[in-house]
């Protein structure tokens, strides 16, 4: 009886994993390589959307004999959702990455770009700044970049010419305008402050922009060039101050809360006269807002004449579990053309990689203008890399830094503005959090 | 009892025994896909992230099977806010069943005389339970919303408050509105279960009450209290396990914030999952709510058998 039962028992187990390997290797056709004379590859986004999707659809087509799926997990689980995706070995062609992904070198789920794009004649045309910020330490080249995220100052033309205000160009004329610009009982602000998760990012920017310019780390924010912190810089408490006394006196108390989407929705909705964020809220405005009721400008700038920015921007690594390495270079290459960038950044609201095509009359007029001005001043408008310090730094270090981004970043600054906690206390705690990175030789 | 397990046995094995054959195969062939299915999605999972728990596992060394002792609970305690987080977790599931209990069981009451209408009614009364809690969650958000939120334009109006309330970033009251959102959608469970316990007392009981002279109150305390003790007192430890495990609302309203005010250890670990990084003192955080749910369960079956004892 047991001879018969575990028999059975064997046989049963077999058929499952005969079956198990079936539904594998069917899986494997699917994905493998051809259906018919097509191969299928396999394009995974975290910022994906419907329009997008058929952005990329319809230059992807201009390569032949592919067949693209494209994968756009729910943005705010996307980034676990990728790595997951990875870990298992999932077919990943293109992945979309913000910068270049130390992860995802780290766990070889990506392939460098180099013997690629030593071939690729339009590499040339491409920002070297993008060059710069898609390389590793040891200039190995892990990504494209399909555009730029830069930010700008949004505000309500059609406000400032009812007040007969002037479009603020300095931080204190940022605060001295949205301050009569802020009306409570109206249910009108004059700056739409992002209290909530990020506000540690603007946080960053705001202090970068009231030390002195000479200290900024371009490329190991938010370590300084003289081998310290940028916390512990002249002008930090200033900073923080000022980013207080901007929530405090211009902004909705609310607003400790508000992310991304309340603050540009606080925006275009008319409850708010003033936002500094990316190229693609000009879509958005576009889309949501009259014309002649918004414009762009510059970013204001610090005591120093000067404003930092992260200079953000995303691409495309090709996965290492790409079916056909070769051909998703070919797509990633076509997605990257010229043409086809410039077709894509129009549509999608960025700034070109090809410094040829910031002069097409698009870009070089219009909201996009502020972009151009404030290119042609890179002394003055200074582009840093967000938290730069993370290509260089090795793992252990970074790791002892965590404390920042964990509690300090958005936790801490939130204490800050609710004044649980004084702004000198809270720099105290950030410097200390980078305190084993200080005087390591690979700041720059 | 023992009846019933000796019909299931001979329905299954006795009679396959019988006639010389067993069908003790065929239940492990239906059984196999289901204990696959569990095996790897349930209990594969739970036992590495036991094992993560002690391992350095972070983000950028994700495969790391390396130990590292008790480091990961020692980085979870230090981490600003924990002590913060279990008060609020004991806060959210007093706050949360309480409601539920007391709005649901008040429901069913109502809902026990006949009236026209009363299943269009008890539809759109149970209507939030079968929602998502993220919707849920967005929907309440801009209720709450202290800019432009229906809430506070309504209580302008009606002149109960002469400037807008920051409900949900001001911290002492924004897991409050958090839990009103909750005992919203959840109050319909506790109102099903009432409605199904109260059928179960005898009407005749208060037939004779009522001949005896008894009052409604009197009727309430000794015969509908004592009638429902059971299902009920099940019931609130069983949906007090379940708010404990639910960090849903908190995510998608405040995700804790602002400056962890409304933090509970759920959305502390779904938040930390979702950011990514330091797995291993997740793990270590999931464990500690792992341990802290089966004491829970514990003394739920251990009161589900003093009370099935006491029938």
């Amino acid at each position: 009886m047991k001879t018969r039962f575990t028999r059975f028992m064997a046989a049963a187990l077999a058929l499952t994993l005969v079956l198990s390997l079936g539904g594998m290797a069917s899986v494997g056709s699917a994905e493998g390589s051809t259906e018919g004379e097509k191969t299928k590859l396999v394009l995974v986004q975290y910022l994906g959307n419907d329009q997008r999707d058929q952005l990329i659809q319809e230059i992807a087509s201009q390569v032949p004999n592919i067949e693209l799926e494209i994968i756009s997990p729910p943005t705010e689980t996307a980034t676990q959702k990728i790595m997951t995706m990875m870990q298992a070995g999932e077919q990943i062609d293109l992945v979309e990455v913000g910068a270049v992904n130390q992860d995802y070198i780290n766990n070889g789920f990506i392939i460098p770009l180099d013997k690629y794009v030593a071939e690729w004649d339009e590499w040339a045309t491409v920002s070297e700044n993008l060059k710069e910020l898609s390389s590793s330490q040891d200039d190995q080249t892990w990504l494209i970049p399909y555009g730029v995220y830069e930010r700008a100052l949004f505000y309500r033309k059609d406000w400032f010419e009812e007040a007969g205000l002037e479009v603020p160009t300095t931080w204190d004329e940022l605060y001295e305008t949205a301050k009569q610009l802020t009306d409570p009982s109206q249910n009108r602000y004059g700056y739409s402050f992002r209290g909530g998760s990020g506000t540690g990012g603007f946080a960053e920017m705001t202090i970068l922009s009231f030390i002195d310019p000479s200290l900024v780390s371009i490329g190991c924010m938010p370590m300084t060039t003289d081998g310290k912190t940028m916390f512990e810089q002249e002008g930090a408490l200033e900073a923080v101050e000022f980013y207080k006394k901007l929530y405090t006196d211009c902004a909705p108390a609310d607003s400790i809360g508000w992310g991304y989407n309340e603050m540009v929705e606080a925006f275009y909705s008319g409850v708010t006269a003033m936002l500094i964020q990316d190229a693609e809220v000009i879509a958005t405005c576009e889309q949501y807002m009259e014309e002649g009721t918004w414009a762009t400008a510059p970013l204001p700038v610090g005591p120093h004449d000067t404003v930092a920015f992260p200079g953000g921007f995303a691409g495309w690594s090709i996965g290492s579990n790409s079916v056909n390495p070769d051909l998703a270079w070919e797509l990633l290459k076509t997605l990257s053309s010229e043409e086809n960038n410039t077709y894509f950044c129009k549509q999608n609201g960025n700034i070109p990689i090809h410094t040829t095509a910031q002069e097409d009359p698009y870009f070089a007029e219009g909201p996009y203008s502020c972009y151009i001005t404030m290119h042609q001043q890179p002394e003055k408008y200074i582009a840093f890399i967000d938290f730069g310090s993370n290509n260089f730094a090795p793992y252990e270090d970074q790791e002892k830094a965590k404390v920042y981004g964990d509690t300090l970043r958005d936790t801490g600054m939130q204490e800050v503005l609710m004044g649980t906690k004084d702004a000198q206390t809270w720099l105290d705690e950030c410097a200390a959090a980078y305190s084993h990175m200080v005087g390591a030789d690979w700041i720059k | 009892m023992q009846n019933q397990l000796k019909d299931f046995k001979k329905s299954f094995g006795g009679a396959g025994r019988a006639s010389g054959k067993s069908n003790y195969p065929l239940i492990a062939l239906f059984l196999l896909p289901s204990v696959l299915l569990v095996g790897v999605f349930v209990y594969y999972p739970a036992i590495r992230g036991i094992f993560m728990a002690f391992q350095d596992v972070k983000s950028y060394n994700m495969f790391s099977t390396e130990w590292c002792g008790l480091d990961n609970f020692r980085t979870l305690f230090k981490t600003a806010g924990y002590v913060t987080q279990w008060k609020n977790t004991f806060i959210w599931m007093i706050g949360c069943v309480g409601g539920e209990l007391i709005l649901g069981f008040g429901l069913a009451l109502l809902l026990q005389k006949s009236f026209k209408g009363k299943g269009l009614y008890e539809g759109i009364v149970y209507m939030p339970w079968a929602l998502s809690g993220f919707m849920v969650g967005i929907m309440w958000k801009w209720i709450f919303n202290g800019s432009g939120g229906v809430l506070n334009d309504l209580l302008m109006r009606l002149g109960i408050i002469s400037a807008p309330v920051n409900w949900l970033t001001t911290p002492g009251l924004n897991l409050n509105a958090i839990i009103v959102a909750k005992v919203w959608t959840g109050l319909a469970f506790f109102a099903i279960i009432s409605s199904a316990a109260l059928k179960t007392v005898p009407r005749e009981l208060y037939e004779s009450a009522e001949l005896d002279g008894a009052n409604a109150f009197q009727k309430f305390r000794n015969i509908t209290l004592p009638g429902i003790k059971t299902i009920m007192l099940m019931t609130i430890l069983l949906r007090a396990i379940q708010t404990f495990g639910s960090p849903d609302l908190i995510y998608s309203m405040t995700q804790g914030g602002p400056a962890n005010s409304s933090q509970i250890v759920t959305s502390f670990i779904y938040l930390n999952v979702m950011k990514g990084g330091d797995y291993g003192m997740i793990s270590a955080a999931s464990l500690i709510m792992w341990v802290f749910i089966m004491v829970c369960s514990a003394i739920y079956i251990k009161a589900t058998n003093a009370l099935k004892a006491g029938d």
